[in-house]
């Protein structure tokens, strides 16, 4: 087994900060708003940076760092529902205004923009409708493009139930979508 | 292979967790198939669509915090 010596710590310090969009991006989905998601990120790193020492060279330092904010994710949930402070709506607000892209691309036009503004509406609303242990799954895998395998070290479940969440969440995502838009083409004249 | 053995592993594919001799027979069917081909479109799409547009940077408060939790 080959630990860090202290003269890595800042290699590796460099090195998990690269990952900090990622981390961000994925808390998001998890907590639905912006305030606890930055608290999430800001705990996963005093976790990893204390344990440095326990990290091993050769560990895929990215899968390692997103199990370590699941698992906080799943601690503060266990304490939160024993002392339930927000509501589902609330949730949804704050994560629909902490989602917004922080300024436009250049060079897209106002209505190609109107559009994915309301695709990414759409794909967030669904995403937070369908349970967290699909949502991580499909996020994973399709946001962060993470292998099965590295979602089955994330998760700490086999393969074969990574492969099943997979499956069934698109499933769920895409029946949804569907139906919207169904919904939404019944409602124009 | 079958319509039906494709779509077991149509999901697979899509997120290219299959071997090169997989992929080769999924490719050929889905050549002959429209049916198989516009789910695997379909399934192609909405995965490129989460991808492009759920990626949220962190915002400049979160980067400053923990660059500060950084060792001296």
């Amino acid at each position: 087994m080959k630990h860090l010596q202290p003269p890595q710590r800042k290699q590796f310090e460099d090195e998990v900060v690269q990952y900090l969009d990622g981390l961000y991006c994925y808390a998001l989905h998890l907590t639905r708003n912006d305030e606890d998601a930055c608290d999430l990120v800001q705990e996963t790193y005093a976790r990893a940076f204390r344990a440095y020492e326990q990290y091993q060279l050769g560990t895929n330092a990215r899968a390692w760092l997103f199990a370590i904010l699941r698992n906080t994710f799943l601690n503060r949930l266990r304490k939160a529902r024993r002392n339930p402070v927000r509501t589902h709506f609330e949730e949804q607000e704050e994560l629909s205004s902490a989602m917004e892209p922080v300024e436009p691309p250049l060079g897209t036009d106002p209505e190609t923009e109107t559009i994915r503004d309301e695709m990414r509406r759409d794909i967030r609303k669904a995403l937070s409708r369908i349970p967290e242990s699909f949502r991580s799954a499909v996020v994973l895998c399709d946001v962060e493009g993470f292998s099965y395998k590295e979602i089955s070290s994330i998760l700490g479940v086999p393969i074969g139930t990574v492969r099943s969440r997979i499956h069934r969440g698109r499933a769920m995502l895409q029946k949804m979508l569907e139906k919207w838009h169904d919904d939404m083409a019944e409602d124009s004249p | 292979m079958t319509c039906r053995e494709v779509a077991e592993v149509l999901h697979d594919y899509v997120s290219g967790e299959l071997d090169d001799s997989e992929n080769g027979e999924i490719f050929r069917h889905l050549q002959n198939c429209e049916s198989c081909r516009a789910k695997a479109r379909q399934m192609q799409e909405l995965r490129t669509r989460i991808r492009d547009l759920l990626r949220t940077p962190a915002p400049g408060h979160l980067r400053a915090r923990v660059l500060s939790l950084r060792s001296e």
